[in-house]
C-alpha cells in the first residue's frame, strides 16, 4: 500500500550519499546553539531571544529542504524517464503524490526529532523548553506541508526540475522576505504591517516571538497567528488536489 | 514519429512557460495588495489632515482656546514662560544615588541602578520631567548607546507637590566588560535652557563572561552528530552485510 513512500523514505536515509542531509542538518543546529550559548555577544541575549533565534533556524531549515525535496520529486521522475513505470503501479495519481508528500513530512519530523535536544539545551533553566518544542512543531509541520503541497503541484505542472526548483525558492523567499530582510522600521510601515498580515511565514515568526520572547503561551493568545497557517495549507491542500488529479507526461494527449 | 514528439516537447515546454508566468504575475498582484492599501490609507490620512487644519485655523485666528492643539500649532508667546527665574531656578530639586558607589558585576548579569529625587521647596512644585540614566565607558572615554543595556530608558515623572524623595529605579544589564561612570539625569519639564540636573556618579567594573559549557551544550553539539553518524553507519554496514559489500 506504501511501497512507493517506504522506497523515497529509504532513498534519504539508507546511504551515506542520501543521508548526508541529516548530519548536515544536526551540525548546523550545533553551531547555531553552540554560538547562541558560548559567543561572547550573543550569549548576552535574552535566553528566550535565542530559543526564538533557534527556532527560526530550525523551520527555515525545514522549508527550504522540503521545499527543494518535493519541487523535483515529479518533475525528476519525468526527466529521468521513469514516470511512466510509476504510473503502471495499480495506485491513483493522487496517491502517488500523496506517498511522496508523507515522505517529504516525514523527512522533516526526523529533522524535528533531531533539533528537540537543541531547544531543550538551549532553553535549560527556563520554562520556555516545552512551548519551543510544541509551537516549533505545530508552525513547522504546518508550513512544511503547506509549501511541499504547492511544491508538488507545480513539479507536476511544470515538469521541469530546474524551473520548479527556481519557482518554489521564489516563492519560499518571498515568504521569507519580511522576517529576513525587512528591517523593524519597514516592518511597522503600512506595507509591512499589511504584508505581514497575509504571510503565513511572519505569523509563524511572529507567534515564536510572541511565545519565547514575550512568553505568551496560550493557545487563545496565538489563535491569530494560528489560523492564517492553518488556511495557507488548506490553499495548499487545494492547489494540490486540482494539479495532481491527473498526471500528465510526454506523449500522453 | 520525431515530428510528433517535437510538438510535445513544444506544447510541454509552452504550458511550463504559460504557468511560470501565471505564478509570477500572481505573487506579484499579491504584493501589490498591500501597496495599494497602504496608498489608500496614506490618501485617508492626507484628507483627514487637511480637514482638520481647515478648521483649526479660524480658531487661531480669532484667539479662541488653543489648549487641544499640538505644541507647534499653538500660538508662540503662550510657550515662553514668563520670566527666567521660573527657567532657571531647580536648586531645590535633589538628585541621590541610593545604589552602592562602586559596582562589581560580571558581563550578562543584570543590575539594578536606584536613587531618589527630592522637591526640597515646597513653594515651587514640581513642574514633572524626565529622569534617565547616562553610562560612560571609561576606558575609551566614549557614552555608551543604552539600547542593550536597559530597557527603561528614561523615567517620566509627573507633576507632584510634594517634598518627600521619589524613588527612581533602572534594571541595567551589563553587555560588555569594561569600567563604566553611571549617574542619574533629570531635565524638568518646560525648561530648555537649563542644564540637566546631575546626581554623583556610580563607578561600574564589568568583568568578561567566560562560557565553556554553558547548560551543558557541548555534549549536544558534539553528541548529536556523532550518534547521527554512528547510526547511519551502522545502517550502512547492515545494508553491504546484506548486499554482500561486507563479506
Amino acid at each position: 500500500m506504501l511501497e512507493l513512500y517506504r522506497h523515497e523514505l529509504f532513498g534519504s536515509f539508507y546511504s551515506w550519499r542520501g543521508a548526508a542531509w541529516i548530519i548536515g542538518a544536526s551540525l548546523i543546529f550545533s553551531l547555531v546553539s553552540y554560538l547562541l550559548l558560548t559567543d561572547k555577544e550573543l550569549s548576552l541575549l535574552d535566553q528566550g531571544e535565542m530559543l526564538f533565534n533557534l527556532a527560526e533556524v530550525i523551520v527555515a531549515l525545514g522549508i527550504i529542504m522540503s521545499a527543494a525535496n518535493a519541487s523535483s520529486t515529479i518533475s525528476s521522475e519525468i526527466e529521468s524517464g521513469t514516470f511512466e513505470s510509476l504510473l503502471l503501479v495499480p495506485i491513483s495519481h493522487k496517491q502517488i503524490a500523496l506517498q511522496k508528500l508523507y515522505s517529504i513530512i516525514t523527512i522533516w519530523i526526523f529533522l524535528y526529532i533531531v533539533s528537540i535536544p537543541y531547544l531543550i539545551v538551549v532553553a535549560s533553566g527556563t520554562t520556555l523548553a516545552l512551548a519551543a518544542i510544541v509551537y516549533t512543531g505545530v508552525y513547522g509541520t504546518l508550513l512544511i506541508t503547506g509549501i511541499s503541497l504547492i511544491s508538488i503541484a507545480i513539479s507536476a505542472k511544470l515538469k521541469s526540475s530546474k524551473n520548479s526548483i527556481m519557482t518554489i525558492l521564489m516563492i519560499v523567499l518571498i515568504l521569507l522576505a519580511p522576517s529576513i530582510f525587512f528591517a523593524s522600521s519597514l516592518k511597522k510601515t503600512n506595507f509591512g504591517t499589511i504584508l505581514e498580515s497575509i504571510n503565513p511565514m511572519s505569523h509563524a515568526v511572529n507567534s515564536l516571538d510572541s511565545v519565547l520572547v514575550d512568553t505568551e503561551q496560550s493557545i487563545f493568545q496565538q489563535i491569530d497567528h494560528i489560523w492564517p497557517i492553518v488556511a495557507f495549507t488548506l490553499i495548499c491542500l487545494l492547489i494540490f488536489l486540482v494539479y495532481t488529479r491527473r498526471f500528465e507526461i510526454k506523449g500522453s494527449e | 514519429m520525431l515530428k510528433v514528439d517535437g510538438i510535445d516537447k513544444f506544447n510541454d515546454e509552452t504550458q511550463s512557460l504559460t504557468t511560470l508566468i501565471t505564478i509570477v504575475v500572481c505573487v506579484l498582484l499579491i504584493l501589490t495588495i498591500p501597496l495599494v492599501i497602504q496608498k489608500y490609507n496614506d490618501c485617508l490620512q492626507v484628507l483627514n489632515n487637511s480637514k482638520d487644519l481647515l478648521y483649526l485655523f479660524p480658531q487661531l485666528a480669532k484667539g479662541q482656546n488653543t489648549s487641544h492643539l499640538p505644541i507647534l500649532l499653538k500660538p508662540i508667546p503662550q510657550r515662553l514662560p514668563t520670566s527666567l527665574s521660573q527657567i532657571t531656578g531647580n536648586n531645590y530639586i535633589k538628585l541621590d544615588i541610593s545604589s552602592p558607589r562602586e559596582i562589581h558585576g560580571i558581563a550578562g548579569q543584570f543590575i539594578k541602578i536606584k536613587g531618589f529625587i527630592t522637591n526640597n521647596d515646597p513653594k515651587h512644585p514640581f513642574l514633572g520631567g524626565i529622569a534617565y540614566i547616562s553610562l560612560v565607558d571609561n576606558n575609551l572615554k566614549v557614552p555608551v548607546d543604552l539600547e542593550d543595556w536597559s530597557a527603561e530608558k528614561g523615567l517620566y515623572i509627573p507633576s507632584v507637590n510634594i517634598t518627600q524623595p521619589i524613588p527612581l529605579e533602572w534594571t541595567v544589564r551589563l553587555v560588555k566588560a569594561g569600567s563604566y561612570s553611571v549617574d542619574i539625569l533629570f531635565n524638568k519639564e518646560g525648561s530648555y535652557h537649563m542644564p540637566p540636573i546631575a546626581s554623583s556618579r556610580i563607578l561600574m567594573e564589568v568583568s568578561p563572561k567566560l562560557n565553556l559549557n554553558p547548560g551543558n551544550v557541548l555534549p549536544v553539539a558534539f553528541g548529536v552528530p556523532a550518534v547521527l553518524i554512528g547510526l547511519l553507519g551502522v545502517l550502512n554496514y547492515i545494508r553491504g552485510k546484506k548486499t554482500g559489500v561486507y563479506s
